[in-house]
């Protein structure tokens, strides 16, 4: 079941009802049934995975609550990770890592037969594994207390509104809120519905449009003119924030409407003035995850230059590999480590140059903005191809067949749509910047009828209803 | 205080509806009332403002084979084409039982027939029109039933897909003049060299639509011309059934009636934009050429003329 479905419509408000219709742990069973029925609508059988890894990491983290021993505890802690990373690496690299040493030993003139199982990726495992690990490793650190209740340890686990494709909510921020009964705060459930909506428009209306516009570069990067591929590159850009973002603002959305606050995913990234500023706006989930329990307990920056570099690409190579089981991943989180370096390395010299031009800050960020928007989107090239042979296919067609010609742009009216509506996208991002003018705007309730009804309006006129899954899915 | 709360949301909620399902019906009527005025062949047909002369209908390959321009210069009568991107036999029906009926009698009717193994998605594209004829509202009806209910809940969602931003493009402007302005990749010419052998298919819904279209033409007085247009060569060359093929599209009227086959007809590649669509230093010579060989004379000739066969 996937938000932009009939299902999930009638879903919801069913569950709602039920929802609204109960207290205490009623409600708390309502929830985590009803999540459990949401995740086996894809596949039932998968649902004993999810249940062990929650009994696992419950049970270790009541263990750890007790366990005064350090040396008790940081097995009972390893125990967790390996179990947890076992279950992710099996179910999501397995065929990686055999065909990964297939070719290595192949390189090295040992051949090997082809080991082919039929496995099947747990949808969501990505997220909840990371979700649920950060549990424990919060307990083992001693900045939380372990869940007394199972119940309410399942229901943050599995609670459908961020279980298949995030934000990956840490326990510490959702435990809380399900202790106590939630109000029905109008001014909540107003502003979750104003923001599910706009997930939905970014959803159906402008990735789902801007979809078609990929498939067709991305399929066969050599029978297209370069024109069609940079637009490809540039689509997919706003195609994946479009789609990831949007579907992360129907979950924050639905669960505000819950009366859940879960922080925010998305921060409007593509204004981002630097790579470390982009990594504290895109996916701030996992950029905060990988931070806490990777980067910092790597060292961080607190052991030099090269120390930090070495933490910065690990940090990023692992990010990229968190996404998939493709080298290609490997290259988009590797290319983001190395600007990250690159940033850190040159942030000196670039301050120095800047005030030795006299350039105004605004230009100085604008020109910034262009260039990390255009770096990120040459790495969404490794992300969105299939291969290195696409991925190379596209640099090079871009690189030799680029003309500013519009004339072998194939369905030239779908992509000026698409441009039309990566504009809106764009300016309504722009105008968030100035809070006082959006916050005075968002006081006027016709403003804010009109405002939903101009959604809901999109989302007719440009909607896409083809029930295309979230491209997050898949991780 | 909880029902206090439930009840302003769906007050709230319900505002929200009312407002936006009356925003949907005023934009929407204005839309409608706008579309028959556009330039785009399909707001021209909507209208009655199909000039009495060829008529040319088929897929993207008569949009890129049948130059409309080159062929009235030739031929000093009105051409109008009615091709469309992705527009199968089964459409096509429908399209042109909806503009004969409100508009004048075309001279000759000229079915590039190669669009007969095509799907029927373009119904869900041509949305904004289904209201403008019986025929194509009944198709949408009996093809996409869903698509058609919404269509009446957001009159808006009509309006939503390629055909209403062609209308609004050429709001005041001809769409005839389309043309392909570039050639060919040579990764795709190579594709084409390497392709294995092509087994033609044909959709026996757009065989039998394909019949009742000749039988309705006949029926009216109307000529009909099947013309086949280029393909190019080395694409051509792998097709393994052509001749049974072009039986069975033969099959689907009188069997005497010839098809004009200009599949192999043209040999340079630089007159194509890909495997199946001439560009336009292609379909300008093409269109030429069918006025040279008499394909829109009254009374066609009996002989295959200068026409290629495969």
């Amino acid at each position: 079941m996937i938000f932009n479905s009939i299902p999930f419509l009638i879903f919801f408000p069913l569950f709602l009802v039920c929802y609204l219709g109960t207290r205490g742990r009623v409600r708390l069973w309502v929830t985590l049934l009803a999540s459990y029925g949401f995740y086996a609508w894809w596949d039932w059988r998968l649902l004993p995975l999810l249940w062990f890894q929650t009994s696992l990491d419950y049970f270790v983290g009541k263990r750890l609550g007790v366990e005064p021993d350090p040396k008790a505890r940081k097995r009972l802690m390893v125990v967790s990770m390996t179990a947890n990373l076992l279950l992710l690496g099996f179910f999501k690299y397995f065929h990686f890592g055999i065909s990964s040493a297939r070719a290595a030993l192949h390189m090295a003139g040992v051949e090997v037969p082809d080991v082919a199982l039929q496995i099947v990726l747990p949808v969501g495992i990505s997220f909840y594994t990371f979700q649920s690990m950060s549990y424990v490793l919060d307990i083992y650190r001693g900045e939380i207390e372990p869940e007394d209740s199972f119940l309410r340890f399942a229901t943050a686990v599995a609670m459908f509104v961020h279980l298949v494709a995030g934000p990956i909510v840490r326990a510490r921020h959702l435990l809380p809120q399900l202790r106590s009964d939630r109000k029905l705060d109008v001014a909540m459930v107003t502003a979750g519905l104003e923001q599910a909506l706009w997930g939905f428009f970014k959803k159906v209306a402008i990735a789902d449009s801007l979809a078609p516009l990929v498939e067709i570069p991305f399929a066969d990067p050599t029978v297209h003119g370069g024109m069609t591929l940079v637009l490809g590159v540039y689509f997919y850009a706003f195609q994946i924030y479009c789609d990831f973002s949007g579907y992360t603002d129907i979950a924050l959305g639905l669960a505000k409407i819950l009366g859940y606050d879960l922080g925010t995913n998305f921060n409007r990234p593509y204004f981002s003035r630097g790579f470390s500023e982009f990594w504290t706006r895109w996916h701030i989930s996992l950029s905060s995850w990988l931070r806490d329990y990777l980067y910092i307990p790597l060292g961080g920056s607190r052991s030099g230059n090269i120390r930090t570099y070495v933490n910065l690409m690990l940090t990023m190579l692992i990010g990229g590999l968190w996404h998939g089981a493709n080298w290609t991943f490997v290259v988009w989180g590797g290319l983001h480590g190395l600007y990250l370096c690159a940033e850190r390395f040159l942030r000196p010299a670039v301050g120095r140059a800047a005030r030795a031009l006299r350039l105004p800050p605004v230009i100085v960020g604008l020109i910034a903005g262009v260039l990390v928007f255009h770096a990120v989107t040459f790495t969404w090239i490794f992300f969105r191809a299939q291969n290195f042979t696409t991925a190379t296919q596209m640099i090079l067609g871009i690189a030799t067949r680029f003309t500013l010609s519009f004339a072998q742009v194939q369905q030239k009216f779908l992509v000026y749509r698409a441009i039309l509506l990566v504009m809106l996208l764009v300016g309504v991002e722009a105008l968030s910047f100035h809070p006082t003018l959006y916050d005075r705007l968002r006081r006027f309730p016709a403003l804010r009828y009109a405002n939903a009804a101009l959604i809901l309006l999109g989302i007719a006129l440009f909607g896409t209803f083809s029930g295309a899954n979230f491209i997050y899915f898949q991780f | 205080m909880e029902f206090k709360a439930l009840r302003t949301l769906l007050m709230r909620t319900l505002v929200l509806l009312l407002i936006t399902f009356a925003a949907d019906r005023v934009i929407a009527m204005g839309l409608r009332r706008a579309l028959p005025h556009s330039g785009f062949r399909f707001s021209v047909a909507a209208r009655g403002g199909i000039p009495s002369g060829i008529l040319l209908i088929g897929d993207s390959r008569a949009v890129f084979g049948l130059y409309a321009p080159e062929l009235a210069r030739q031929l000093h009568e009105p051409v109008f084409s009615m091709a469309f991107n992705g527009m199968s036999t089964l459409i096509e029906e429908a399209m042109l039982r909806d503009a004969l009926a409100h508009n004048p009698k075309p001279r000759m009717l000229v079915l590039e027939v190669t669009n007969i193994p095509d799907d029927h998605l373009l119904i869900e594209g041509l949305r904004c029109y289904w209201d403008s004829g019986p025929a194509l509202g009944a198709l949408a009806d009996s093809l996409r039933p869903r698509v058609r209910a919404a269509t009446r809940l957001s009159h808006l969602f009509a309006f939503n897909g390629e055909s209403a931003l062609r209308a609004l493009y050429y709001a005041r402007k001809s769409d005839q003049d389309w043309a392909n302005h570039y050639s060919m990749e040579a990764a795709l010419l190579d594709s084409a060299r390497l392709s294995g052998p092509i087994q033609l298919t044909a959709r026996p819904e757009n065989l039998a639509a394909l019949a009742r279209i000749r039988a309705m033409a006949r029926e009216a007085g109307i000529p009909v011309r099947l013309v086949v247009s280029p393909y190019l060569q080395p694409y051509a060359a792998h097709f393994s059934n052509w001749n049974e093929w072009l039986d069975r599209i033969r099959a689907t009227g009188d069997p005497s009636e010839r098809i004009w086959d200009y599949s192999l007809a043209d040999s340079t590649t630089a007159h194509f934009a890909d495997r199946l669509h001439l560009n336009e230093d292609g379909s300008i010579p093409f269109a030429q050429r069918l006025v040279a060989d008499g394909v829109f004379k009254d009374a066609a000739p009996d002989s295959a003329g200068s026409a290629a066969q495969h």
